[in-house]
């Protein structure tokens, strides 16, 4: 056997393919929307895209390291809303200072992400059941407070984070946004945390005998996720001035397609917020694409969907593509 | 065209993998009815070789015959239908499904036209074919619940149920006992009777001798020759295997202890069947724990390590009470344990060499929370050249690395805590002899560093070479302590079988 020193470029060049085949198809779609589209690629447009995936962007990154540690968070939808009524509803009815309304919220998410990893991880009740359960419960709690209602029109300090521009040029989403990809990416691939928490994904039994403590990590994993999304909430509901009960029915499952659209293994161990962040990018670009064409709303569910299962297919191809160049 | 005399003949093959030529002009062949063994040290490329036979890889060159036929495309559906059969070095059993459905499991017969499953013929075929072969096993449990030996068995089985000319064995005996060996030795010539070749992989050399006919030796990925068995001694096998002569496998400098490292009192579990376990490891001993297998040994040091709970007993590690604490608290003071099973406990196997490697120090090496490129890279190519782990780079998936590469990651994950105390389930198990010896010595060193080692091992040799003192389990409790001057094999043997007094036992 020959050996060479290369071994860090090999795996390098693996992850490197798949990524490419990612923003290749990233860079199909936005070439296709260019060319369809005039106003596809003024800055206006592309500024929107990016702030429309702010919030698909921070809910993946704590859905990321939920998938990575043990499964996925169905439940973020649904804190995302009950977090997003509970902050209006300080600042609009209780007339409560807009910062602590905040906080109040991301502990709320952070309270509702313990009960999930407490589920998951000392009871022993599988994600898929314990956040989808949750789920129910915490979406029949915002019917109940908001008994159908819309709460609206919030003061503009409150709505900065969410329509406001930091110097004047670049959205708040946006920078919401780059600040949890760079934290997030900073605690999975340079802390001791982010180590433990890739290793209870990859082998649970193995991290707990190497002194891993499996149960609080998949806590605190859920716990950020559930933070994540009460931040989401805030975002969303600042810049679109107005909350109802299903405002978060329709983001868990984009988010979780954008995840593993991004190469996130669904087994847990393995996964990259870059990923993350291009699967994003994909869902997005093509709503954008579709609202600019003015596709009749009937179809773009089916377009989403196929994009969806083109994307892994790409990634899947690509991975056995390497296998052969590896056995021919 | 290949020769008629052969069943099988592989000429010239040839495997790379990113930064590694695991097969480099590689030839085999195997007549019908004879075991060919295949020998060489971790990573010489036998598990590769033999997959490329079974149509799971594809070679660069080189060509295959079976029955003197060209085998031009491989996948492991045409290697079946060609009559290659394999069992894997880790067994490929489907946990939760019962033992008739996993022999049965790529052609599972059907009922009603083909719309459903004939369970009942699954049983009873499944039930003749075992006793064709002499085993005894419950064809309706699963595979999960069943002893490793029972699930070989399934293997062998599962690969008769097609019309099976070569069936080739990874490292069968690895984890199984004398009995069991035994067993497996009868179904071996059973096989090979009916006309069947078998190509056998071990690290086991003693027992080459018992069951091969003939000897192929890899080294590195390339062929360094064939022989008859009878006519290889074992020190010519692993000069041929190592490429060196290997003249004293244990190399020990005994030293006077110090003081108590490790002590337990009166441990019990009803869960595990421990009963008033009593046990001292002292600073700079080595101390084996020797036992049948499923004597409680493993049961034991799980205990000590805070992996399962027990109902009553003292743990002591450095003179303190190592009370109700988890393995994180257990590391923290300074134990290590390695476990028995690798694939399940010991390796992550989706994540790369050094992952696995500082996954057990990471609060030692990176006491701040915060990753260091630099610190990790140096403490793990340490243990990559010590251990001579032989990976392209430490940023490799474990799972591409060769079984006995892998054990010793697992190794070096715990070398790496530079605990105090070290607990080693079965430490040598599928590694070759030239990495055996370095793993002796390493032991020796540690003992000389005056860190306290708990050696379990199913081999004998390496527990009467290694160990100043031996402890003997029988169903749950020790039942001897012996010295090393009264540590032989036959006083082991029948401390740990029962029933025999020691003295018998040596005489016969
Ligand atoms: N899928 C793979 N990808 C990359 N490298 C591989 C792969 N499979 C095997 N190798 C490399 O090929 C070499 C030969 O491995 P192989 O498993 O054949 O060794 P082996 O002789 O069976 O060793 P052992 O006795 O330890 O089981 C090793 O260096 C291993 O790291
Ligand atoms: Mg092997």
């Amino acid at each position: 056997m020959t050996k060479t020193s290369s071994g860090v470029r090999i795996r390098a060049d693996a992850a490197l393919l798949a990524g490419l085949g990612r923003f290749g198809a990233l860079a199909i779609l936005i070439v296709v929307g260019a060319l369809a589209s005039d106003v596809f690629l003024s800055g206006r447009n592309i500024s929107n895209i990016v702030t429309n995936a702010s919030v698909i962007i921070i809910l993946g990154v704590g859905q990321t390291i939920a998938i990575i540690t043990n499964g996925p968070d169905l439940s973020a939808g649904s804190v995302l809303t009950i977090c997003a009524v509970i902050a209006t509803l300080m600042v609009k009815q209780l007339g409560i200072f807009f910062p602590i309304a905040i906080l109040a919220a991301l502990a709320l998410g952070m309270f509702l992400g313990f009960l999930n990893g407490y589920m998951i991880a000392r009871i022993g009740i599988p994600s898929f059941i314990s956040t989808y359960g949750l789920q129910w419960a915490v979406f029949g709690f915002a019917y109940v407070i908001l008994k159908g209602y819309v709460i609206y029109d919030f003061d503009t300090s409150f709505r900065f984070i969410g329509n406001g521009y930091l110097f004047g040029t670049i959205p708040m989403p946006i920078v919401v946004m780059l600040l949890v990809v760079t934290g997030g990416m900073f605690m999975l691939r340079r802390t001791v945390v982010g180590r433990e928490l890739y290793a209870v994904g990859a082998n649970r039994v193995a991290a707990r005998m190497s002194g891993v403590d499996t149960e609080k990590k998949i806590i605190q994993a859920f716990i950020l996720s559930g933070a994540l999304a009460a931040l989401a909430g805030i975002v969303l509901v600042a810049r679109i001035n107005a909350v109802q009960a299903d405002i978060g029915k329709n983001y868990v499952l984009p988010v979780i397609a954008a995840v593993f659209m991004g190469g996130t293994s669904p087994t847990g161990g393995r996964g990259t917020l870059l990923g993350t962040v291009i699967g994003a990018l994909i869902i997005t670009v093509v709503q954008n694409g579709m609202n600019l064409l003015a596709v009749d709303s009937v179809w773009r569910d089916a377009v989403i969907g196929v994009l969806i299962i083109l994307t892994v297919l790409i990634d899947i191809t690509m991975q056995k593509r390497l296998a052969r160049i590896q056995a021919a | 065209m290949g020769t008629p005399e052969y069943l099988l003949e592989m000429r010239n093959i040839t495997k790379t993998f990113p930064g590694v030529r695991a097969l480099d002009g590689v030839s085999f062949d195997l007549r019908p009815g004879e075991v060919h063994v295949l020998l060489g040290e971790n990573g010489a490329g036998k598990s590769t070789l033999m997959k490329v036979l079974a149509g799971a890889y594809i070679p660069d060159s080189g060509e295959l015959y079976i029955d003197g036929r060209l085998v031009d495309h491989f996948n492991p559906r045409h290697a079946q239908s060609l009559g290659v059969g394999i069992i894997y070095q880790e067994f490929n059993l489907v946990p939760y499904l019962n033992v008739a459905h996993n022999i049965f499991i790529d052609h599972m017969p059907r009922t009603l036209g083909g719309l459903a499953l004939d369970h009942a013929r699954m049983h009873r075929d499944a039930e003749a074919l075992l006793k064709s072969l002499d085993m005894r096993v419950d064809t309706r449990a699963l595979a999960h619940d069943i002893p490793v030996a029972q699930q070989q068995m399934v293997e062998v089985a599962k690969a008769l149920t097609h019309d099976l000319k070569i069936l080739i064995m990874d490292e069968p005996t690895a984890s199984l006992c004398d009995r069991e060996i035994e067993q497996l030795f009868r179904t071996i010539r059973e096989l090979t009777a009916r006309g069947i070749g078998i190509v056998y992989i071990s690290h086991r050399l003693q027992e080459i001798p018992l069951i091969g006919d003939r000897i192929t030796v890899l080294r590195d990925g390339r062929y360094v020759g064939t022989a008859n068995a009878a006519d290889l001694t074992q020190e010519r096998m692993v000069e041929m295997m190592v490429g060196r002569e290997i003249s004293n496998l244990f190399n020990r400098s005994y030293r006077p202890r110090g003081e108590p490292a490790l002590r337990v009192k009166d441990l019990s579990s009803r869960g595990t069947g421990l009963s008033n376990v009593n046990l001292t490891v002292h600073r700079g001993e080595i101390v084996g724990l020797a036992g049948l297998v499923g004597s409680g040994r493993t049961e034991l040091a799980r205990a000590i390590f805070h992996v399962d709970p027990h109902e009553t007993g003292e743990i002591e590690l450095l003179g303190k009470s190592l009370a109700k604490e988890d393995p994180k608290g257990a590391i923290r003071r300074g134990l290590a344990l390695l476990p028995e099973d690798r694939k399940r406990q010991g390796l992550a196997l989706i994540l790369s060499v050094a992952e696995n490697v500082v996954m057990a120090s990471l609060s030692r090496l990176f006491p701040r929370g915060f990753l260091r490129n630099r610190r990790e890279q140096e403490s793990v190519s340490k243990y990559v050249q010590e251990l001579r782990i032989s990976t392209p780079g430490i940023r490799q998936f474990a799972k591409n690395l060769s079984g006995g590469n892998q054990q010793k990651v697992v190794l070096a994950k715990w070398l790496c805590t530079e605990a105090e105390v070290f607990m080693f389930d079965e430490p040598t198990r599928g590694i070759d002899v030239g990495a055996k010896q370095e793993i002796y010595a390493f032991m020796d060193d540690l003992a000389r560093q005056g860190k306290a080692v708990l050696m379990i091992s199913s081999e004998l040799p390496e527990i009467i070479g290694l160990c100043d003192r031996v402890y003997v389990m029988r169903e749950g409790s020790i039942v001897a302590e012996l010295d090393r001057t009264e540590a032989t094999q036959e006083t082991i043997i029948a401390y740990a079988m029962g029933g025999v007094c020691a003295d018998e036992g040596r005489a016969s």
